[in-house]
């Protein structure tokens, strides 16, 4: 029915569909699921004279699960939408004056993962928790405890302003 | 068969290019977000050193003001909204007493160093400003430096008064 020119051109074709599967079987992309909990922190207020560093009103457990992540790093980040701003819609605090410890709970993964301890920015993505390959039975966690520098010359005010958590990996 | 080969061709395009899309797509991210929400309230503090000055016997003939012993060091630490000032009063309820004598509390004036810090004379009758600040909050820095204005007319004796300094935080 078909010509040998016709023949050799579906033969290719069947060969390209054939690699690509294979293809695509190794190239699956690495997947994760993020939980963030609580979703929400506050900081009170305090005297700066006595209380140099306001801790959040909670730890916040960050849990990541990777799948597909074979032998590739990746990182879960965080970036601010702004400083933190006054209800008044004019004063502010200074993003990077929002810093955070982080500390690994439940099983480590295989390859190794990082809780990582950092300083907010609204320009530059930081990492909170750095890996490679996928996590440990289920999810690796990291208990993050954020702290706000505490300054006189803030005025007064509700501030608030919200932060990116963002999984990627290169 | 001219036809057939072009639509096989087109067909790989197309197969050639869904793997290649498949093949570079990059980790699949599931961003979460954090709020933060900080309260900042009015307070106040202010701190002077020392809090005891001297004024030395001299001869009013020669020493017509009479230099305090040490200059006081204030610093004023305010928190405020954006729109507003603080304020910082003294006020002094008595004369310089010594037993029964007295010398009129008005005979102390002050010059001030640093701003918004300002020069004034004490007064029984109201609390007088030691300040002017501008809106919003802060951390100031200044000095006072007393004189007494010396009379021949004062009764010999210690004579004793106490001032009372107020800082407001609207």
């Amino acid at each position: 029915m078909l010509n040998k020119q016709a023949r050799n051109l579906l033969i290719v074709i069947l060969a390209v569909v054939g690699l690509g599967v294979c293809g695509s079987q190794s190239y699956a992309a690495i997947a994760f699921t993020l939980t963030i909990s609580p979703s929400s922190i506050t900081f009170p207020d305090a005297n700066p004279s006595s209380v140099a560093q306001i801790p959040g009103s909670a730890t916040v457990l960050i849990k990541v699960r990777v799948t597909n992540g074979a032998n590739q790093n990746w990182s879960v980040h965080l970036l601010a939408n702004g400083d933190l701003l006054n209800s008044d819609g004019v004063s502010k605090i200074p993003i990077a004056n929002l810093t955070w410890t982080s500390t690994m709970t439940g099983n480590a993964c295989a390859k190794g993962c990082t809780c990582v301890p950092g300083t907010m920015s609204s320009t530059v993505p930081q990492d909170v928790i750095r890996g490679l390959g996928n996590t440990p039975t289920g999810q690796f966690n990291c208990n993050t405890a954020f702290s706000l520098k505490n300054q006189w010359g803030y005025n007064t005010g509700s501030y608030n302003q919200t932060i990116t958590v963002v999984t990627s990996s290169p | 068969m001219k036809n057939f080969l072009k639509t096989l061709m087109t067909i790989t395009a197309i197969a050639g290019a869904a793997l290649i899309l498949s093949s570079v797509t990059f980790a699949a991210s599931s961003p979460g977000t954090l709020t933060i929400n900080a309260t900042v309230a009015a307070r106040a503090e202010l701190v002077l050193a020392p809090t005891t000055i001297n004024f030395a016997d001299s001869s009013p003939t020669t020493v017509s003001s009479v230099p305090a012993d040490n200059p006081v060091a204030v610093t004023a630490r305010v928190r405020t909204g954006k729109a507003t000032a603080a304020t910082l009063t003294v006020a002094s309820a008595n004369d310089l007493t010594s037993g029964s004598d007295t010398i009129p509390i008005s005979a102390v004036s002050w010059t001030a160093s640093g701003a918004p810090f300002i020069a004034g004379t004490l007064n029984k009758a109201s609390a007088q400003s030691a300040a002017t600040f501008g809106n919003g909050s802060g951390t100031y820095n200044g000095t006072y430096s007393f004189v007494l204005a010396n009379n021949w007319t004062y009764n010999t004796g210690s004579y004793t008064a106490t001032v009372t300094y107020t800082l407001t935080a609207p």
